[in-house]
């Protein structure tokens, strides 16, 4: 039978051989991948995503009421159960195709997100014609899209904390952070 | 004196190695069933279009709800009483108490008792969740979540720090564990005197904790409190509760089971 003090010896020599490898493990895989460069856009400096440049110009928190009122022809919410709490945010982007192809704007690949909360959700194209456009080579458009933020996942405080300038639009994660921040829309 | 008695005890003993190795099988089956294909590449299903590389954060046992951390929360009470606490019902039924009474006072081997079964439980519930996370930690980047993907509702317990110092919230949520997995080990001493027999014993913490989940979801569910299951505090990434519950709860178990026990176990007389 294995002594008292041996078995403590055994264990500290177990764990401090663990420790060591994981030291190694964590400091390796940090190096091969590190953390994503942050980029920020705004309407000074345009984001160009594969030759598409999308520059933000602003966005603008609606209730339901509000947002039906601006934009009455967009039927994808009709359905859905409302409450008086949950807020939309609209932004507003200009796209300019700067390549000789077409270029298909998916707003699919775009998430949004608040800085303050952390919430975050998709976000779709209601102008124009409520679909993702094609975007001629040289052509530049202004696109509103917009995206949802329901009252049951976040608390009051945070739902009281909204801000249009903490609220943007990321394009991409790794190895580049990329985001477009906006400024608030004026009345 | 009698706390370094009753470590020792703790040590050589076999309940405490078991069910810390038991919690160590929950920590290495979500390494291997998980996350191995990770390991060799964390970039598996990274298109670099809002997709992001495999990070320790989302995929560490509590950094995502699954299955293994489930079964973990549900038999948490069980390993914590039974790592040393359950021993106090053992010296009471085979009277070895009065053997260790010769030698200490009754304080002494209370106080003792009480606090190495609290750091017993303790232990057994976080150090399975500590390695597991070292292990993806060496594997996997420390990627510190993105804000923009659906890491973590914001109304969930400290979400934005999940997202801007995920290792402060990761250290905080391994306290609230050792806390937990503490107070229910004590639960375990206070059962000891009422529950005669050991099966039943080891069951009692897990009963309270369904009992607790049980209330919490029929009564506090819209409340400012959200909610005392210990299994929706613990889970981490659905953590949807308050601090008040967190702390009232850890205050009342922790209190309240040393105020019985103590004084139930200060009036009881063995010799």
């Amino acid at each position: 039978m294995m002594s008292y003090k041996n078995r403590l010896k055994i264990l500290a020599v177990i764990s401090v051989i663990f420790m060591v490898v994981i030291i190694v493990g964590i400091i390796d895989v940090n190096k091969r991948f590190p953390k994503a460069e942050y980029l920020e856009y705004n309407k000074e400096t345009p984001a160009n995503i594969s030759g598409l440049e999308i520059m933000p110009v602003s966005n603008k928190i609606y209730t339901w009421d509000q947002f039906k009122t601006e934009y009455s022809s967009y039927d994808h919410y009709d359905d859905w159960s409302k409450s008086e709490n949950d807020r939309l945010v609209v932004f507003e982007i200009k796209v300019k195709n700067t390549i000789s192809d077409d270029i298909w704007f998916k707003s699919i690949l775009m998430e949004m997100f608040d800085e303050n909360s952390c919430f975050s959700n998709g976000v779709s194209v209601i102008e124009p014609n409520m679909v993702s456009p094609i975007i001629a080579p040289g052509e530049e458009k202004t696109l509103h899209i917009v995206t949802f933020i329901s009252a049951g996942n976040m608390t009051k405080r945070q739902m009281d904390d909204l801000k249009e300038e903490k609220l943007g639009l990321t394009l991409s994660y790794y190895p580049q952070y990329k985001v477009l921040k906006f400024e608030a829309a004026q009345d | 004196m009698c706390v370094k008695f009753e470590i020792k005890r703790l040590l050589i003993g076999k309940n405490f190695w078991l069910t810390l190795l038991t919690g160590m099988v929950f920590s290495i089956a979500q390494v291997l069933y998980e996350n191995i294909s990770y390991f060799k590449n964390p970039l598996l299903g990274f298109s670099g279009v809002n997709t992001h590389p495999a990070s320790v954060f989302y995929r560490w046992m509590g950094g995502k709800l699954n299955v293994f951390l489930t079964t973990y929360l549900y038999i948490f009470p069980i390993l914590v009483v039974s790592a040393h606490a359950i021993s106090y019902y053992k010296d009471l039924k085979t009277g070895y108490i009065k053997n260790i009474l010769i030698n200490a006072s009754r304080k002494q081997y209370l106080i003792a008792k009480y606090v190495v079964s609290f750091v017993s439980g303790g232990i057994v519930f976080t150090v399975p969740m500590i390695i597991n996370f070292l292990i993806n930690a060496a594997f996997l980047p420390a990627l510190r979540p993105f804000i923009g993907i659906s890491y973590m509702k914001p109304c969930i317990l400290m979400s934005s720090l999940a997202y801007y110092h995920p290792i402060i919230h990761f250290l905080i949520f391994m306290i609230i564990y050792f806390l937990f997995g503490g107070a229910f080990a004590c639960v375990g001493l206070v059962a000891a005197r009422v529950i005669r027999n050991e099966f039943l014993l080891a069951l009692f913490p897990c009963v309270l904790a369904y009992a607790l989940s049980f209330v919490s979801s029929l009564l506090l569910k819209n409340t400012v409190i959200k909610s005392i299951s210990p299994y929706t505090i613990l889970s981490i990434v659905t953590s949807n509760t308050s601090w008040v519950a967190v702390i009232g709860e850890l205050l009342c178990l922790i209190a309240g089971s040393f105020l019985i026990y103590y004084y139930g176990g200060k009036k009881n007389d063995v010799l």
